[in-house]
């Protein structure tokens, strides 16, 4: 089953919820398009852990109601979202991808899905992931290998690989995930689609299962920059329930999606943002910087003379802290978890303490040194992974020459600045390489200034059209059942 | 581990290094665990070096407990 350009499934989200307000189309055509789609390709793409298909219906032949009797104002009213399956969902089993978490039925809507529930979006149901986000593959030993829609035979990434598979094979309009070291961004670029770690503190965690407190964020993914600001509008802002969320205003971004960049500084770190990366993804990334420079923008070079040490930092504490929230659980289930998570959460017991305190002393000079940039550019531009999708089942991968490096810390070369030093970062499609898989870029803002990377990315969408392709599901067999797979 | 390795001075102190932990993880448990700490820790100790400069002193961890008010 593939979509042709007049279906709805091929509407943006914020294309979709127009519609719906003017009533081109219904809610109950969307969620059953889905709902198809769902049905004839995820045997392949095991990009969903459970879909609710009559609860949906249900929502969508109540958002039509809605909408019949004139109430517009929702500005999600009827649009099919979906959720990684670490954000909690009243009712409705949570996993966390885990095998531990697999009867969990919470009691309360996470922050985030209250607000996408208030603002009418429909819960088309929940995303698979790396077993409890720890890692970034997305190959989930207890529900299916999530595989990558522009090839079934490569990774698409994670950890919210479900999410960034669901929105790019046009099974959902858009989705949430969670980033801690690169989650939402990684899939984000690996599929070919656009989403943002917003600023950490500007979105609740409130409901949300978390990996690395000091880090964890939720946010968007969805096909287009609008689309994300109008997810980012819904959920952004203090939450008395989380305390390291800011109590600072949110001001919507939507209004200001669009605007010129003339006179924008654009930051590059010499010797790291276009070093040990394939050629490919170094080309795709350049000739966005030369899309900014015709849009008005100035490309400037800014050391960061601290930058090495980024990865270290990240992979102590992103084993530190998950390994002091599974204690209990590795004592006494160990058997439940999948072998590479079981490894990482071992190898963070034996983290010392003293590495992960200079880990986060390291995150405040990392951050200053940013902060003080920030005096002389707007935001930074770089790849948001140095590699494109790689075979499934990797665990390694070659960027240069035939050197085999951890796929761990190579997915996070990029990644792992942003979610160190607290700054928003988006990704979004810049190109495809020379087999035809997505290219993202990272763009990285000033805090709590989301609004200036919704309006690079819109302008840059505006000029190019990466966003708009999607994958040719027909034809790359995603609707087959790869061998191997857990029933 | 081969012997010689399980009787090594490093091998010695991951020992302790688990028994500090309480995990009590099989021999070949113990064997990933090490070597995936093997790969990480020259880099931790690389940091170490970095953070322990003098004009460094000052900076304090990220975790610290900031006052709502100093934060924004």
């Amino acid at each position: 089953m593939s979509t042709t350009s007049d279906d709805p499934l091929n509407l943006t989200l914020a294309e979709a919820a127009r519609a719906i307000r003017t009533r081109e189309v219904s809610p109950v055509e969307l969620v059953r398009g889905c709902l198809a789609r769902i049905e004839a390709h995820d045997d392949g793409l095991r990009a969903w852990i459970t879909v609710c298909d009559e609860e949906a219906l249900d929502a969508a032949r109540s958002a039509e109601r809605e909408v019949r009797s004139g109430a517009r104002s929702k500005p999600l009213l009827g649009v099919p979202i979906a959720l990684k399956d670490n954000i909690a969902t009243r009712g409705l089993r949570t996993t966390a991808g885990s095998k531990i978490l697999s009867d969990w039925i919470p009691d309360e809507d996470a922050t985030v899905v209250a607000r996408l529930r208030e603002a009418g979006a429909i819960i088309l149901g929940k995303l698979n992931l790396h077993e409890f986000a720890w890692g970034g593959t997305s190959d989930n030993p207890h529900y299916g290998t999530v595989r990558n829609p522009w090839n079934p035979d490569r990774f698409p990434g994670g950890s919210s690989g479900g999410s960034g598979v669901a929105v790019a094979a046009r099974m959902c309009f858009g989705a949430l995930g969670t980033d801690t070291g690169g989650s939402i961004r990684l899939p984000s670029a690996i599929n070919g689609i656009t989403g943002i770690r917003p600023t950490y503190g500007r979105v609740s965690n409130h409901g949300i299962v978390p990996l690395a407190w000091s880090m964890d964020t939720a946010g968007p993914m969805a096909r287009t920059s609008e689309d994300c600001a109008v997810l980012f509008d819904v959920i952004a802002g203090h939450d008395p329930r989380d305390p390291t969320t800011a109590n600072r205003a949110a001001p919507p971004c939507v209004p200001t999606l669009r605007g010129s960049l003339r006179g924008l500084r654009i930051g590059v770190i010499p010797g790291y943002f276009f070093h040990h990366l394939q050629p490919d993804v170094e080309s795709a990334v350049r000739r966005a910087l030369s899309a900014f420079e015709e849009l008005g923008a100035v490309i400037v070079d800014v050391p960061i003379e601290n930058i090495h040490g980024n990865i270290s930092a990240q992979l102590t504490i992103e084993s530190a802290e998950p390994s002091t929230y599974h204690q209990r659980w590795l004592r006494e289930r160990p058997q439940d978890y999948g072998a590479d998570v079981r490894t990482l959460l071992e190898v963070g017991e034996l983290m010392l303490a003293t590495h992960y305190l200079q880990a986060q002393r390291y995150r405040t000079l990392l951050r200053e040194e940013f902060l003080q940039a920030f005096r002389n550019v707007d935001a930074f531009v770089c790849p948001t992974l140095p590699f494109t999708a790689t075979p499934v089942g990797a665990t390694t991968v070659r960027i240069e020459g035939d050197v085999e490096e951890s796929m761990l810390s190579a997915i996070m070369q990029f990644t792992g600045v942003a979610s160190l030093t607290g700054l928003p970062a988006m990704s979004v499609p810049c190109g495809f390489d020379s087999e035809g898989l997505p290219v993202g870029m990272q763009l990285i803002g000033r805090p709590f200034e989301e609004s200036l990377l919704f309006r690079m990315a819109a302008e840059y969408q505006g000029v190019t059209d990466f966003h708009r392709r999607a994958p040719d599901l027909a034809t790359r067999g995603a609707s087959k059942a790869p061998p191997g797979r857990p029933d | 581990m081969s012997d010689s390795a399980k009787t090594s001075p490093g091998a010695t102190a991951f020992r302790g290094l688990l028994a500090a932990s309480g995990l009590d993880l099989s021999e070949d448990r113990a064997q990933a665990a090490a070597e995936v700490l093997a790969a990480w820790i020259p880099a931790c100790l690389e940091l170490n070096e970095k953070m322990g400069a003098p004009t460094r002193r000052t900076l304090v961890p990220i975790t610290v407990l900031a006052h709502a008010s100093a934060a924004q």
